[in-house]
């Protein structure tokens, strides 16, 4: 690796830990770890995600005009390419609905290796181009915090409200994106019909 | 169907009614109850709150001790007077005499029998917590009442009482002392019941049970429940687990006590009472299966709950609302169960069977107390099994057991409220406290919610959660696109 390719690689990570502290200040109480050389194996796959910092700790859930006391203990794990893939969201409240079985975790947004997803990274990649191109880096790093843990928020309490509701399925009338590459292709047509292209 | 009283006592015990069915002396589908007259007579034991309230485990376990040897002052009094448990709530004592007609004899040896139980359980507590403060009021009724098995999830073994000459003591004993409540050390007596008169509004005499016992025939019955109270003392280990104890006692355990009572059912059993036996049979029948209720509302409830059964007073059903997570639970749960409880009731949830068919017109008054989240005592009840008469009682103990009886007997209710108490209502999420208003009899304590109240903020509430926009970041004045999950891998 070159001298400039490692300052790029330098300059990312630091940019990652900035957005760690960012969406640190969005927690109750919490705190950011950096591990820049670590690397999940298998053996942790479903309990941490590559990355090079982690926010752990209580996100209040209120969001919206909802207001709630509810505070969820929960993580993000921010990635170096932050700007195309959003921070991997792990909680482990018993409120969540879906985790215990493999088939039900898709319809309440969990991935395989337990992390939530909470927005479509093309949609997320897509707004923080736009924002960084416009305002330059350090908006895009406040505002990627925001729109991570508003995002974040608002799937949490959804889970909760199942919980309190015992609904079993997500309901039809809660917003979401079709599940795997249809989710895409939906997001992508719709991009295209906003941008007026064929 | 119908059967004496002596046989209804012993079907209390969950082994011989079950031995009874085995043995084929039982039909499984047939309800056994008494239509029977007697005395009733309720006894209030009243502890300084910090010790009800059981801050610490040592205290609760002392409270549990202190009910048992008030428990079995009551057992060895009523031995010796011919009194019968028929219900252990708690600090309430609830014990009858069979009689068929209200004799001035036998109403004097009752009371003489209150006034050697009153001295016995004083010493007794005293015994066993020296220096604790607390006081012992007792209401007694003559009339007829219809008698059943207490049933369901409780494990208690327990006779559940429906009329008026079962419920008016207890009503007497709720009620405040400066609103012609029972002040402490006296016993209240019905005269309008004593004087052949049972259906007639009572009217209450006191008589003070503190005076020192001057009657020698009171003196000989304090000595014979003494000596019972000895042999039942060594009959008795309550708090170690033993065959007899189905749960594990003493437990402590954290949620809400949800109290629900059957508002205008009380008048549904005097027109029964005058109807005939056909009436009779068809309001024990309903009645049999509304002690189901409780069965089919735990199903209603998130999986991060568990219902706690205890027997019934009369018409109104005690369970505890146990919490996984006291803190997150605290945001919603009171007015969710609340609804649930009450929707019910209208056939629109459940098992399928039609409850409100069950209720006939009768509406459900709940009261739910848990407590704050950090103050120590708050939150917790204390839960064990206390034995008298040879058959088991599950009670407990704790402040939101006794917040949630104030609640439920305080006055100014109607029929569907929701009363919570104050600290609870702090807990709640903002929107959900909106159908809340001041209880306008005590509103140092509670709120009170009516149930289309309740039901409309919960669908607001709901609405809500339908929603998604997009947000602004504030320090950039930026827009956000309005949150859509996903499924990647």
């Amino acid at each position: 690796m070159c001298l400039i390719e490692r300052l790029d690689a330098a300059a990312t990570i630091s940019e990652a830990f900035t957005l760690g502290q960012e969406i640190h200040g969005h927690f109750v109480d919490g705190n950011v770890s950096f591990h820049p050389t670590i690397k999940p194996n298998r053996a942790v796959r479903r309990l941490a995600s590559n990355g090079v910092a982690t926010v752990w700790g209580q996100l209040n859930l209120s969001h919206q005009d909802i207001a709630t006391r509810v505070n969820a203990s929960c993580s993000l794990c921010i990635p170096s390419n932050w700007m195309e893939r959003s921070p991997a969201l792990r909680c482990l409240e018993i409120w969540i609905r879906g985790r215990e079985r493999r088939d039900t975790r898709p319809e309440w947004h969990i991935n395989d290796d337990d992390s939530f997803c909470y927005v479509l990274d093309a949609e997320w990649k897509e707004l923080l181009d736009s924002v960084r191109s416009e305002h330059g880096p350090e908006a895009a790093m406040t505002a990627a915090a925001y729109y991570c843990i508003n995002n974040v928020r608002w799937l949490l309490f959804r889970h909760l409200e199942g919980y309190r509701r015992k609904l079993r399925k997500w309901p039809r009338e809660w917003p979401q994106w079709a599940h795997y590459a249809a989710g895409l292709q939906d997001y992508l047509a719709q991009r295209h019909r906003q941008l007026g292209l064929k | 169907m119908q059967i004496p009283f002596g046989q209804l006592i012993a079907f209390a015990s969950r082994r011989t009614f079950q031995e009874a069915i085995a043995n084929r002396r039982w039909e499984v589908g047939e309800v056994p109850y008494s239509d029977v007259r007697g005395y009733h007579l309720y006894s209030d034991l009243g502890l300084r709150l910090a010790i009800s309230a059981a801050e610490s485990d040592e205290a609760a376990y002392r409270n549990l001790q202190i009910l048992q040897a008030y428990v079995s002052a009551a057992e060895s009094a009523g031995e010796v007077t011919g009194m019968t448990f028929l219900e252990v709530q708690g600090r309430r004592l609830h014990l009858f005499r069979e009689a068929a007609s209200a004799d001035d004899e036998l109403a004097e040896e009752v009371r003489r029998g209150c006034r050697a139980f009153y001295e016995l359980a004083r010493r007794k507590i005293l015994d066993v917590a020296p220096g604790t403060e607390f006081t012992i009021r007792m209401a007694l009724d003559y009339g007829r009442a219809i008698l059943l098995r207490s049933v369901g999830d409780d494990v208690s073994e327990s006779i559940v009482s429906l009329g008026n000459a079962a419920n008016r003591p207890a009503k007497k004993l709720a009620r405040d002392v400066d609103r012609s409540g029972v002040p402490a050390g006296y016993l209240a007596i019905n005269e309008t019941a004593f004087g052949q008169d049972e259906n007639q509004p009572p009217v209450w005499r006191l008589v003070d049970l503190t005076a020192p016992i001057v009657s020698r025939k009171t003196d000989d019955l304090l000595g014979e429940s003494m000596v019972a109270f000895s042999a039942i003392e060594n009959r008795a280990r309550p708090f170690e687990p033993n065959p007899h104890n189905p749960v594990n006692a003493p437990r402590k355990r954290r949620g809400f006590m949800f109290r629900a009572d059957l508002d205008g059912f009380s008048s549904r059993v005097s027109d029964a009472m005058s109807s005939g036996a056909d009436a009779i049979s068809s309001l024990v029948a309903d009645f049999q299966v509304l002690m189901s209720y409780p069965v089919a509302f735990k199903d209603t409830l998130p999986d991060g709950v568990s219902v706690v059964a205890f027997p019934w007073a009369g018409d109104c059903a005690n369970l505890l609302l146990e919490c996984d997570d006291y803190a997150v639970e605290r945001t919603y749960l009171p007015n969710r169960a609340a609804i649930n409880w009450h929707d019910q009731g209208r056939g629109l949830a459940g098992n399928g069977t039609d409850w409100r068919s069950r209720m006939r017109g009768s509406k459900w008054l709940v009261a739910i107390a848990g407590g704050e989240q950090v103050e120590k005592e708050h939150g917790f009840i204390l839960t064990g099994n206390v034995l008298a008469s040879g058959r088991t009682f599950h009670v407990g103990s704790g402040w939101s057991w006794q917040r949630s009886l104030d609640a439920e007997q305080s006055t100014g209710t109607r029929p569907e409220d929701t009363v919570i108490h104050n600290e609870d209502y702090g807990g709640l999420d903002e929107p959900l406290r909106r159908p809340y208003s001041e209880h306008a009899a005590q509103p140092a304590l509670f709120k009170i919610a009516p149930f289309d109240r309740l039901v409309k903020a919960q669908r607001d509430h709901d609405d809500k959660g339908r929603v998604s926009v997009p947000a602004t970041v504030p320090s950039l004045g930026i827009k956000v696109n309005s949150p859509r999950p996903y499924v990647s891998h």
